[in-house]
């Protein structure tokens, strides 16, 4: 298995935040993890790319048990709800911060940095400030940062809540093309019911600090407590 | 409806009490140093600009006062940098928010005063190096004031300024999220150092240049420090253009008027530049 969570529990003063997470994801695969506001989803994506400390149970990524091992040593990049271009760099600059770290050759970065904006479909936006782009182009941005050191695993915590309608179908349909074309293993936390669905190739939903696994697209749609069932007869209702 | 109304009595009210006084000033200030008023000037001259500038006086003062400002501010955004970035919460609540303000209250003649108290050779500084026993006499203690590398002047600005910059960079990483930068920074690969300097510093830098500007500004026209602390020469433009106006001599005062046009000028092009960076201000 590539990715393996087991029994991830997290407490805040008295509040019992994630309790006993388990849940496994193969190479290649994204899972869109369900969930409303304030359910824990996005404390899980932290404690996996290490910005947050569990209290228990082991995160085996490539049978290597990652939690003791400090956020940059992980290789796993976890995108925010904003795209968080750095306002001091272009578009240039942000993509190739990652290689720039890693002392990659100028050329090099030169050549992938290219080669990425055209995939983000961004050619000719290399030179603007991130005060220059859209929403949907700042997302598409912070994709291209990550997406270019091509890490293991991404983590995406509702990276499309904040666009709009149009923009962020365009948005999922760019990701599930990058996601196929660079082989994404990645967890995409949604509140919303399409997109998780849209977006996952596995879904689990989560309450109240609890996650449950569907083993297929179909079971998730029958659950009462996804709420597709609801969404399906208003739709017929109307 | 009452808008076009409103908008025009506000801009009435601004013109009379900022603009207006503001630019009768300068207005006065051109004429005088042209002799075009003043009661000894006998009509349009260039004279007492040539005066002013067939020496070197007004270049040094120039850049004497450049110079103090750039020194201590450095300095004050050094340090203000260093500690919001090693205490980035400190400053929200407690007893540390309450001591940041302290110097604050402080005038500048106080801190002058202070400073001068403090560190002359025969100050507090002295006399406890004394009486530790590191000098011998009382008198060996170097003089850091009215002295030639203007350490009690660049001391008493730095202390003045601290807090504005501690409190000014404190409010800029809550307000530019920098602690989501940094973690993001983490993420991609950065080490604490690359995330301090490639990150946090640019960021907090890029942000604050219209206030640094603004507060360089306000530094150029400082006068009672530098006439306390600092040598009879070199002078600031302050105390130079003061000393030209108060001078025995009336024949000296359009100069004095000529510095401060120099002076209003300068301001005027650096206050030009700071509205244009934050014209420029980005936006995440």
């Amino acid at each position: 298995m590539f990715l393996e969570v087991k029994n991830i529990s997290k407490k805040f003063k008295n509040h019992q935040v994630l309790k006993e997470i388990c849940f496994d994801v193969d190479a290649h695969q994204t899972l869109s993890v369900l969930g409303k506001s304030g359910c824990g989803k996005s404390t899980l994506l932290k404690i996996i790319a290490g910005i947050e400390t569990a209290d228990g149970g082991t995160v085996n990524l490539q049978n290597q048990n990652v939690l003791s091992l400090p956020a940059q040593e992980r290789k796993i990049i976890y995108l925010f709800q904003e795209a968080l271009l750095f306002p001091n760099m272009n578009v240039f600059e942000n993509i190739a911060f990652g290689l720039k770290i890693r002392n990659t050759e100028k050329h090099i970065i030169k050549t992938k940095v290219t080669d990425m904006l055209s995939q983000l479909e961004l050619d000719g936006y290399d030179k603007k400030m991130p005060h220059e782009l859209s929403g949907g182009q700042k997302q598409r941005v912070a994709f291209g940062r990550a997406l270019i050191l091509n890490p293991p695993l991404i983590l995406l915590d509702e990276p499309f809540s904040s666009l709009d309608v149009e923009t962020r179908s365009n948005m999922q349909q760019l990701y599930k093309k990058i996601a196929k074309e660079y082989q994404i293993t990645a967890l995409f936390v949604t509140h919303d019911l399409k997109e998780a669905l849209l977006m996952g190739d596995k879904i689990c939903y989560m309450e109240n600090g609890v996650l449950e696994v569907y083993k297929d697209k179909q079971s998730f749609i029958r659950s009462e407590k996804t709420g597709v069932q609801n969404e399906i007869n208003f739709w017929n209702n109307l | 409806m009452f808008k076009p109304f409103n908008k025009t009595f506000n801009f009435s009210i601004l013109l009379l009490f900022t603009l207006l006084p503001l630019l009768a000033g300068l207005g006065y200030a051109i004429a005088y140093s042209f002799g075009l008023v003043g009661v000894l000037n006998k009509g349009f001259t260039l004279e007492n600009w040539k005066i002013l500038f067939s020496t070197s006086e007004v270049y040094i003062s120039v850049l004497y006062t450049s110079w103090l400002a750039f020194a201590s501010l450095s300095i004050c955004i050094f340090i203000s940098l260093a500690v919001v970035l090693a205490f980035p919460t400190k400053f929200k609540s407690g007893i540390f928010s309450y001591l940041v303000y302290m110097p604050l209250a402080f005038p500048s003649i106080v801190a002058a005063f202070f400073f001068f108290q403090f560190l002359s050779n025969a100050g507090i500084l002295a006399r406890l190096c004394y009486q530790l026993g590191i000098i011998s006499q009382i008198s060996d203690f170097p003089n850091l004031v009215n002295d030639s590398y203007h350490i009690g002047i660049i001391s008493t600005q730095t202390f003045l300024s601290l807090p504005f910059f501690i409190l000014l960079y404190a409010s800029l990483y809550q307000a530019e999220k920098l602690e989501d930068y940094q973690k993001l920074a983490y993420a991609l690969g950065a080490s604490k150092k690359q995330t301090i300097f490639k990150i946090s510093i640019p960021i907090l830098l890029k942000r604050s240049l219209p206030s640094i500007i603004i507060y360089f500004i306000f530094k150029l026209g400082s006068y009672e420090v530098p006439l306390l602390l600092g040598k009879s020469s070199p002078e600031t433009i302050s105390v130079l253009a003061v000393r030209k106006l108060q001078k025995f001599n009336l024949l000296d005062i359009p100069q004095g008027y000529a510095v401060a046009v120099i002076y209003a000028f300068l301001v005027l092009i650096l206050l030009f530049i700071a509205f244009k960076k934050s014209k420029h201000q980005y936006e995440v």
